[in-house]
């Protein structure tokens, strides 16, 4: 049976190490793949998700088990994401020739849209799709763009992301709300039934 | 219910965080609004469409960097017992931020009652240091002809 968030937690409080790694293990696509989401950026998404576990390490016996760990750690991450992008706001631009564009937040040997069929044709608008989604998605404001990540993409329910974003319930039923409006009505040409 | 309130509704709904009475509501509503129903099934694609993007997953230089990272960071504080971290179950209050802000507070008490303590006892050392200024002035001068009087004296 394997040991849960807090037992590995405690573990490493008496100092075993290698309860950190399991954590590491554990937790890092997770942290990584919120990150990839927000900063659309996997250079950046993988500094993140270091300075995460950076801070986890710092900080865990700070962490008093008012909350799961992985609210803990959630909370970690959107903080250490915003500063990111803040920083990133304040850097100055670099122009990104067109022709790349549609390949900024993914290397070559990533997966597009799961393909069902291997037409080209097919292959080539799903690839478009994906990157016309994650834009909208990108272009969200901060804190819809989080909770609408942590909703679809790490399933969290609205109880759990009201603990990690620190507000009620209605508000993130009402995030959501906006959230998925927002991109509906940017990705409204490609949700037609017949496609 | 109306459209308006209908399409707030259509979030939860998806997600199934609607109440009975509500959830009841919103769908006797869509049975009759093609509008509505044209929205939730746009909704319901685009999460379709989403959930498939695949999740992204770090490369193995992620994993050697941070656990090169961390072997630095565990060095710094200090070596084997005396790692602040290993301190702290034996002295729980030894927390530096609260230690810090403690000894901030306490330098700031007594700093500010030894600065009152002083400047309400300046006048008496002044006055004394003025007496004794004076009546060492008056022995330098060696022509005058007063007499150098007690200081009590003088001031009655």
């Amino acid at each position: 049976m394997k040991p849960s968030d807090e037992e590995l937690v405690d573990r490493f409080r008496s100092g075993d190490e290698d309860s950190f790694r399991i954590l590491v293990e554990r937790h890092s696509p997770r942290i990584f793949n919120i990150a990839c989401r927000t900063v659309r950026d996997r250079n950046l998404a993988e500094d993140i998700s270091q300075e995460v576990f950076l801070r986890v390490y710092r900080f865990l016996d700070g962490f008093k088990k008012e909350c799961r760990f992985s609210t803990w750690l959630y909370r970690i991450t959107i903080n250490v994401c915003f500063n990111a992008q803040r920083k990133r706001k304040e850097e100055p631009k670099v122009l990104i020739p067109s022709w790349e564009v549609a390949n900024v937040g993914s290397n070559p040997g990533t997966p597009q849209l799961e393909d069902e069929s291997f037409s080209p044709q097919k292959t080539l608008e799903k690839k478009e799709l994906t990157t016309k989604i994650k834009s909208a998605i990108d272009s969200l404001p901060g804190v819809l763009k989080m909770t609408f990540i942590l909703r679809e993409f790490e399933d969290l329910s609205y109880r759990e992301l009201a603990k990690v974003l620190r507000c009620s319930e209605g508000t993130i039923k009402s995030r959501l709300c906006r959230a998925r409006e927002a991109l509906r009505q940017k990705l409204e040409i490609y949700l037609s039934e017949g496609l | 219910m109306n459209c308006r309130r209908a399409k707030k509704k259509l979030s939860p709904y998806m997600d199934q965080a609607l109440g009975d009475k509500e959830k009841l509501e919103l769908e006797r509503h869509l049975e009759d609004c093609s509008s509505c129903g044209h929205i939730l099934r746009q909704l319901e694609r685009m999460h379709s469409l989403v959930q498939k993007i695949p999740m992204e997953k770090p490369r193995p230089a992620f994993y050697e960097g941070l656990y090169h990272r961390l072997s630095q960071k565990e060095k710094a504080p200090g070596e084997g017992l005396f790692r602040v971290r290993y301190l702290w179950p034996v002295f729980p209050m030894l927390r530096l931020r609260r230690l810090a802000a403690t000894v901030a507070i306490l330098l700031a008490v007594f700093g500010s009652s030894f600065y009152l303590w002083r400047s309400l006892s300046v006048p008496e050392i002044t006055l004394r240091a003025f007496d004794e200024e004076y009546l060492q002035s008056r022995q330098m001068i060696p022509l005058t002809d007063e007499l150098i009087l007690p200081i009590s004296d003088e001031r009655e």
